[in-house]
């Protein structure tokens, strides 16, 4: 090959190319690059170690499925996250989980940390799984595109058919609600420190 | 989509620069773009809503997603892998026969196996037939059996008649006016003379008939 990719985004493009071109081994490279922040994602939603990975290796393989469907080569991230956002609502309709029963079984945090620690994550974890409740759900889907996800204005626009310009609303209104949910003393978000 | 003019609404209520600022900010987590960082300078409504994005990618770390090991992901990996390319190495070594070849392959096997069948059948049949004849007489065998008997008994009969015959026609004179039968040389016609019935003439007849040399 004359011409390395050089950004992680060409070098999507280019694995795409290759799979739709016959060379299924290339799919390999999107998994690897997407799974972790398709996980994190997911995770906001479902909840669930388990039902993450599921909804994940689904999301990759519907993915794969439909690959003609894409029109552009370099938006496959954004069309991989909304196939991966819409199984894992699927999943939360048809198994009613994901709400108000979950909110109890937020994980618990990692075994390293010290026990008060555990206390405060856990604390802190179910007020902004609870934050994050109150949203709509295109607020909720824009912000974690954002946060978890790292899609830009441009991808969570293609990801949730909406102009950039109303993402970037979204976002606002996203942010004003989980600050008052928060922080409704203070009127903005503080930092645990 | 959403309302176009409701976005636009949305985004007249804000200030050229803002727009472009918190655009950039959306877009780059580090906010440290040259542009972004001047206007933040100056701008406390951007500066705020930096401030606000920041504090809550904080509140996004301090709750983090609970990932499973690293075998996990790579046991995922491995199953849509395996979904996607089943047998990877089989690509470049497999040869795919023609549709004649696996035709002719097919109708070769098929074919063996019904002659096989077939001369199986016709063997069993054949070894039916022969113990079923030897076994249970026929009676229309038997029928026929009895008129080769008969026929036999007949011609064996018809020899010896013959015999007869032939002695007796070197001695017989035909005398149609009283249908006598005189044994003996024409000119000693007083010697023997044997008077037949219809019945026995008829069958001398018939005995005639055939090898009669008149």
């Amino acid at each position: 090959m004359s011409c390395l990719p050089n950004t992680p985004e060409d070098s999507v493009r280019a694995a795409v190319r290759a799979v739709r071109a016959g060379d299924r081994a290339a799919f390999r490279v999107l998994v690897e690059t997407y799974q972790h922040p398709l996980y994190g994602v997911l995770f906001r939603y479902l909840k669930n170690r388990d039902d993450c990975l599921d909804v994940t290796q689904r999301a990759f393989v519907r993915a794969f499925e439909r690959l003609e469907d894409l029109t552009d080569d370099g938006a496959f991230k954004p069309w991989l996250f909304r196939i991966a956002i819409n199984l894992a609502l699927s999943q939360i309709r048809s198994s009613q989980r994901g709400r108000e029963e979950d909110l109890d079984s937020i994980p618990e945090p990692s075994r390293e940390a010290q026990q008060e620690e555990l206390v405060a994550q856990k604390q802190r974890s179910k007020a902004l799984y609870e934050a994050l409740e109150t949203l709509s759900p295109t607020q909720k889907k824009v912000i974690l595109l954002k946060l978890e996800g790292g899609l830009n204005a441009k991808e969570i626009a293609a990801s949730a058919d909406l102009s950039e310009g109303a993402v970037r609303v979204h976002v606002h209104n996203a942010i004003k609600r989980l600050r008052a949910h928060l922080d409704p003393e203070s009127g903005s978000i503080e930092t645990e420190s | 989509m959403t309302n176009p003019k409701n976005e636009l609404d949305c985004e007249s209520s804000l200030p050229p620069d803002c727009s472009r600022c918190q655009a950039l900010l959306l877009d780059s987590p580090s906010q440290e773009s040259l542009e972004t960082l001047e206007h933040l300078g100056s701008c406390t409504a951007c500066r705020a809503f930096a401030d606000e994005l920041t504090l809550l990618e904080q509140r996004f770390q301090d709750a983090p997603v609970e990932f499973p090991p690293d075998s996990a992901f790579s046991a995922m990996t491995a199953s849509i892998m395996k979904h996607v390319d089943p047998q990877p190495d089989a690509h470049p070594i497999k040869v795919e026969a023609g549709t004649w070849e696996r035709l002719a392959s097919w109708l070769g096997e098929a074919l063996s196996v019904r002659v096989a069948v077939l001369a199986l059948a016709a063997l069993l049949l054949a070894v039916g037939l022969w113990s079923w004849q030897t076994s249970e007489p026929n009676p229309q065998t038997q029928v026929t059996t009895e008129k080769g008997a008969e026929a036999r008994a007949s011609q064996e009969l018809g020899e010896v008649e013959d015999d007869a015959v032939e002695a007796a026609l070197a001695e017989l004179t035909w005398t149609a006016e009283d249908s006598s039968v005189v044994l003996g040389d024409d000119e000693d016609e007083d010697e023997l003379e044997w008077d037949l019935d219809d019945d026995e003439l008829v069958a001398l007849e018939m005995l005639l008939e055939d090898d009669a040399p008149f």
